[in-house]
């Protein structure tokens, strides 16, 4: 059972991530959801999170600044996360891997490919 | 082994071990394959058109010859087995880009999209898929292990879905 | 770089509407009038070239796209709720794909957030792309990109 942080600006977004998520099979225990990264981060210091799907493009603080402010804080540094994006750009997904981020989907995605890259993220087995 | 076929516009559903479910010439039609590894229980349907509206009096006749009419019957008829949702393992086959006899724009994919749309819908998930392209497709599910194989026109061999 | 042209569009904007709204739409004629209050959705673009794309629907149809895009009756008060998010959703993600196809993806191209406004689109301008495409039921969306002149 997961509890995971979304992170995009598009309340519409969000609830397709969380729908994904549960049709893709995947267990969730308990969802909280963030417009902004810097909503997201009072919620991982707050709260127990095992994995964190997170746009790039945001308003205010954006996925990779978000990701830069977990990586620099032990307390968030070994969360996992999935970028769900609708970038494309080399620069940002090599960046993004230096980060140490492994997950990483362009929008649009179904269900099946997102609870994937959950999964392989997470190191748990596949439906077959 | 005994064979049951599933024509176009039809659907079918077993629990015998011993039988396998084809269908054959799965051109813009599709075929939804379940499966309950649980229960040892499969179906299949081979649906040519995603909407009913077109013509309701056909769709009363043969629900299975329509997406939102035949697949949602599918679903049901396993569930009289006792399936549950969660444990239907589902596999998709068809939708190629092969204008049917009234010329129609694009069933395949129409057929293709309908599917998704309900699916997405409902919350199900497509374990495995075989669709688009212009081949035409044979399909078969063997009731004891659930195993799905597909070819195509243009291949000479049947491969495991 | 890949030229922007009607059929790039088309073909970005079809595959974006499909994947995410189950959508099938063909180009076709503008509507003369827009009956209902219409949702715009306005994103800028900063990459080789700068630019913007507009993306306009009539608010019957933003309802039907929120509605399918988050798996809902089409009469769900939700899809109400988030019609114009579903909107400014779909106008991100074919920016984003548009630009891959026309700056490919080895430079940065900068997106900006959708901006949603409630008006019809004005009338073509010749310094931007415009397509109109129509969906089964006949329903239109209209897709404006412009391209800052480069030197």
């Amino acid at each position: 059972m997961l509890t995971v942080l979304v992170v995009d600006d598009s309340a519409v977004m969000r609830r397709m991530v969380v729908k994904s998520l549960s049709v893709g099979g995947l267990q969730i225990n308990q969802v909280f959801e963030a417009a902004g990264g810097q909503q997201a981060l009072d919620i991982l210091n707050a709260q127990w999170i095992d994995l964190v799907l997170c746009d790039i493009n945001m308003p205010e603080m954006n996925g990779i600044e978000l990701v830069e402010r977990m990586t620099s804080d032990p307390l968030t540094a070994k969360v996992p996360v999935v970028m769900v994006t609708t970038e494309r750009s080399e620069a940002r997904i090599s960046r993004l891997k230096e980060l140490g981020v492994t997950g990483y989907l362009t929008k649009p995605f179904r269900p099946e490919m997102l609870a994937r890259t959950v999964r392989e993220v997470l190191g748990l087995e596949a439906v077959t | 082994m005994t064979q049951i076929t599933v024509g176009m516009g039809d659907l079918q559903v077993s629990a015998d071990p011993n039988a396998s479910l084809v269908t054959y010439a799965l051109g813009s039609c599709i075929a939804v394959v379940v499966y309950d590894h649980v229960r040892r229980a499969g179906g299949m349907i081979h649906y040519m058109l995603p909407h009913s509206s077109v013509t309701p009096e056909k769709a009363l006749a043969r629900p299975a010859m329509f997406a939102d009419t035949g697949v949602p019957l599918l679903f049901e008829k396993m569930y009289g087995f006792s399936c549950r949702k969660s444990d239907l393992i589902v596999k998709v086959v068809g939708g190629a880009n092969i204008n049917d006899e009234n010329g129609t724009f694009e069933i395949g994919r129409r057929n293709y999209v309908m599917l998704r749309k309900m699916f997405w819908k409902v919350g199900v998930a497509v374990v495995a898929e075989d669709v688009g392209g212009s081949a035409s497709r044979t399909t078969r599910l063997y009731l004891a292990t659930g195993k799905t194989t597909v070819r195509r026109s243009d291949e000479p061999i049947e491969v495991e879905l | 770089m890949t030229p922007l042209s009607e059929s790039l569009l088309h073909q970005v904007a079809g595959q974006v509407l499909e994947e995410c709204a189950f959508l099938f739409t063909q180009p076709g004629p503008e509507p003369e009038v827009w009956p209902e209050p219409v949702t715009c959705a306005t994103l800028t673009f900063a990459g080789p070239r700068k630019g913007k794309v507009e993306l306009y629907a009539a608010h019957g149809l933003a309802m039907a796209i929120a509605a399918d895009m988050l798996g809902l009756e089409a009469d769900d008060p939700e899809a109400h709720r988030l019609a114009d998010n579903s909107i400014a959703e779909l106008a991100n993600v074919i920016t984003g794909a548009l630009v891959a196809e026309l700056f490919g993806t080895e430079c940065l191209c900068e997106l900006g957030i959708p901006v949603v406004a409630h008006e019809a689109p004005g009338p073509r301008s010749e310094s931007s792309f415009a397509l109109t495409l129509i969906d089964l039921e006949g329903r239109p969306l209209d897709l404006r990109v412009s391209l800052e002149p480069s030197l």
